[in-house]
């Protein structure tokens, strides 16, 4: 599914948490948006879904702009992994992933087969199988964020939107989840933080106070100078001789004043 | 990937048995609640009486026995069930709406604003004999339930906050009901008032049947068309329109239709607490926290529940009807207790 945003805006109260935002994301692409903290990456993903009021701009579905589409018709296209979503009911795995069907079902085409054998599906992509019966409140936090992302596997979208999907996850799971999603045949647009894990995105875009600064493949946007710049610290690539790629090593300012790339 | 088997999850009995199982449990509650009382009517009375009235069947009974259990017990009986499923199934609809465990109508103030609305009408005329008590219940039990919960969202739409605003709203009304029935009723409508208020079936006839059964299955059939909304709410109403939830559309009608259910009842039988808010819970045990099921069972736990908490009233004290509200209450709170408990445990 293709994805195109065209001046995205968003504002809260006299605040610009986006500020017009561009861009176009193909068929089966896995794009990555990174940015520090409070820089309106969770903002704009929540544009993307068309899932806040008051937005400027507009997104487009494959051609169809979004404002035009029910919000079943989105949810059948689009899914949205957040961070942080909780339940206080005593939900099990299997009633959480079968949530994902919603989109899918009414009262006159209830969950059948079919649902259950997604849903199924759902569970062994995430290795959840051994955890369908277990209860939310009993969950630990990388437990819960693989509930969602299968959750987000039952809704069968052509887009996944996913917040700082590897949060709270020990590194085993970071990468399974990561490999998971790469593998998956669908359009993938996510918000992360670790910028060596950015790398392996087909394309990334850089946030700053709103605005997207940089767009472009990993290579041409993650440059130590703009890291430094919009990051605040230097880093010193790597090169790992196993599979032959780069990756980052980060240092604090105040630790390596007289780095190669130093913005003072 | 090694090959993995996901256990399926099959029923153990035909889920056809669940709704007969529950239309029986129904009829036997309402039997009981019709052959139980202070004059106890014996159960083949009973079903005579139920048979010369439904099937036009000519059986020998006693006028005043029949009497008293077609004019009097069965209406009330049918109207006690018809609320304990309204407020159950409206303490199902808030409690997923709002995502707070201790929602409920009367909690939430809306049996108070409900409560405000149908003695305006009756004490003070208002809206000139054109609107009925219903309707004023309607009206006051919206306004109440609006103002909690802007007062919630501007105190920052906590889970505690809207149980303070709560709290705020049922005094706040409650204290008007008060002022109306000092300035303007007099003694004799005063005490009648604050009896009815407690919770009372005493004054049920026929016609409130017509009032009470549409309104609590208007109200069932909306909870049951928008089950899987309310499931899709579990993770905060933003996750349920990721998920295709047209959000506002189901609140608007969901909680139209809990303030309707909420409303019809207290105009009928005064304000009853806990149905809403320990009823559900209770059904989460037995059927899971999934609506398709909850929705079901709460509505018929609730029947269930009200007919035999009716019952106690009219026999605990011989001679004398407890107010039904004092019951539930004798009942729910300690009800409420082991929810604040439990809720702690699972925090």
């Amino acid at each position: 599914m293709k994805l195109r945003a065209q001046s995205l805006g968003w504002t809260s109260g006299r605040k610009t948490v986006v500020d017009d935002v561009s861009l176009e994301i193909g068929s089966g692409e896995t794009f990555g948006i990174v940015g520090p903290n409070g820089s309106g990456k969770s903002t704009l993903l929540r544009l993307l879904t068309g899932l806040l009021p008051r937005a400027s701009g507009q997104v487009y579905l494959d051609d169809s702009p979004l404002t035009q589409l029910s919000r079943r018709a989105i949810a059948q296209r689009v899914a949205f992994v957040e961070q942080m979503a909780d339940t206080t009911e005593a939900l099990r795995v299997r009633d959480a992933v079968e949530l994902g069907r919603t989109p899918w079902l009414s009262a006159l085409a209830p969950f059948g087969p079919e649902d259950r054998r997604i849903v199924n599906d759902a569970l062994v992509a995430t290795d959840l199988v051994h955890l369908t019966d277990r209860t939310w409140s009993t969950l630990s936090g990388g437990e819960r964020q693989r509930a969602h992302i299968a959750r987000a596997v039952a809704q069968q979208p052509g887009l996944l939107i996913l917040d700082e999907p590897t949060n709270h996850l020990d590194i085993h799971h970071q990468l399974s989840l990561l490999r998971l999603v790469s593998r998956l045949s669908v359009t993938v647009v996510m918000a992360l933080h670790d910028l060596n894990q950015a790398l392996r995105c087909d394309r990334l875009g850089i946030m700053e106070q709103g605005r997207l600064v940089a767009c472009g493949s990993p290579a041409q946007v993650l440059t130590p100078q703009r890291i430094a710049a919009i990051f605040r610290v230097h880093v010193t690539p790597l090169h790992d001789p196993l599979d032959n790629t780069t990756l980052f090593r980060f240092h604090a300012f105040e630790d390596t004043p007289r780095h190669p790339f130093s913005v003072r | 990937m090694t090959h993995m088997t996901v256990p399926a999850t099959r029923p153990a009995v035909p889920a056809i048995i669940w709704p007969v199982a529950g239309a029986v449990i129904l009829v036997l509650a309402v039997l009981g609640g019709v052959a139980i009382g202070e004059t106890a009517l014996p159960f083949d009375l009973v079903l005579k009486v139920l048979a010369n009235n439904l099937l036009g069947a000519s059986h020998q009974v006693n006028a005043i026995d029949a009497g008293i259990l077609w004019s009097y017990r069965l209406p009330r009986v049918l109207v006690a069930a018809a609320c304990g499923a309204g407020l159950a199934l409206s303490g199902v609809v808030l409690q997923s709406l709002v995502r707070n465990a201790l929602a409920d109508p009367y909690l939430l103030g809306v049996s108070a604003g409900a409560g405000t609305g149908a003695v305006a009408v009756t004490i003070l005329g208002l809206g000139g004999g054109v609107i009925g008590m219903s309707v004023g219940a309607f009206i006051g039990a919206a306004s109440s339930f609006a103002m909690v919960v802007i007062l919630a969202r501007v105190a920052g739409g906590g889970s505690a906050q809207l149980v303070l605003a709560g709290i705020a709203g049922s005094q706040l009304f409650n204290a008007l009901t008060s002022f109306l029935i000092t300035r303007s009723a007099n003694a004799e409508q005063a005490r009648g008032i604050m009896y009815w208020l407690l919770g009372n079936l005493s004054g049920v006839r026929w016609p409130d049947t017509a009032l009470a059964i549409p309104a609590a299955a208007i109200g069932l059939l909306a909870c049951v068309w928008h089950a899987r909304a309310m499931d899709a709410f579990s993770f905060g109403a933003s996750a349920a329109a990721s998920l295709g939830v047209s959000v506002r559309k189901v609140q608007v009608v969901l909680i139209g239709a809990t303030t309707l259910m909420t409303a019809t009842m207290v105009s009928l039988v005064g304000s009853i607490g806990f149905v809403g808010l320990v009823i559900p819970h209770a059904m989460r045990f037995v059927v899971g926290p999934r609506h398709g099921r909850l929705v079901l069972a709460s509505a018929l736990a609730g029947a269930v529940f009200l007919i035999a908490a009716d019952i106690i009233s009219r026999i605990l004290i011989p001679g004398r009807v407890v107010p039904i509200g004092v019951v539930t209450a004798l009942i729910g709170a300690p009800g409420f207790a082991m929810i604040l408990v439990r809720n702690r445990r699972q925090a």
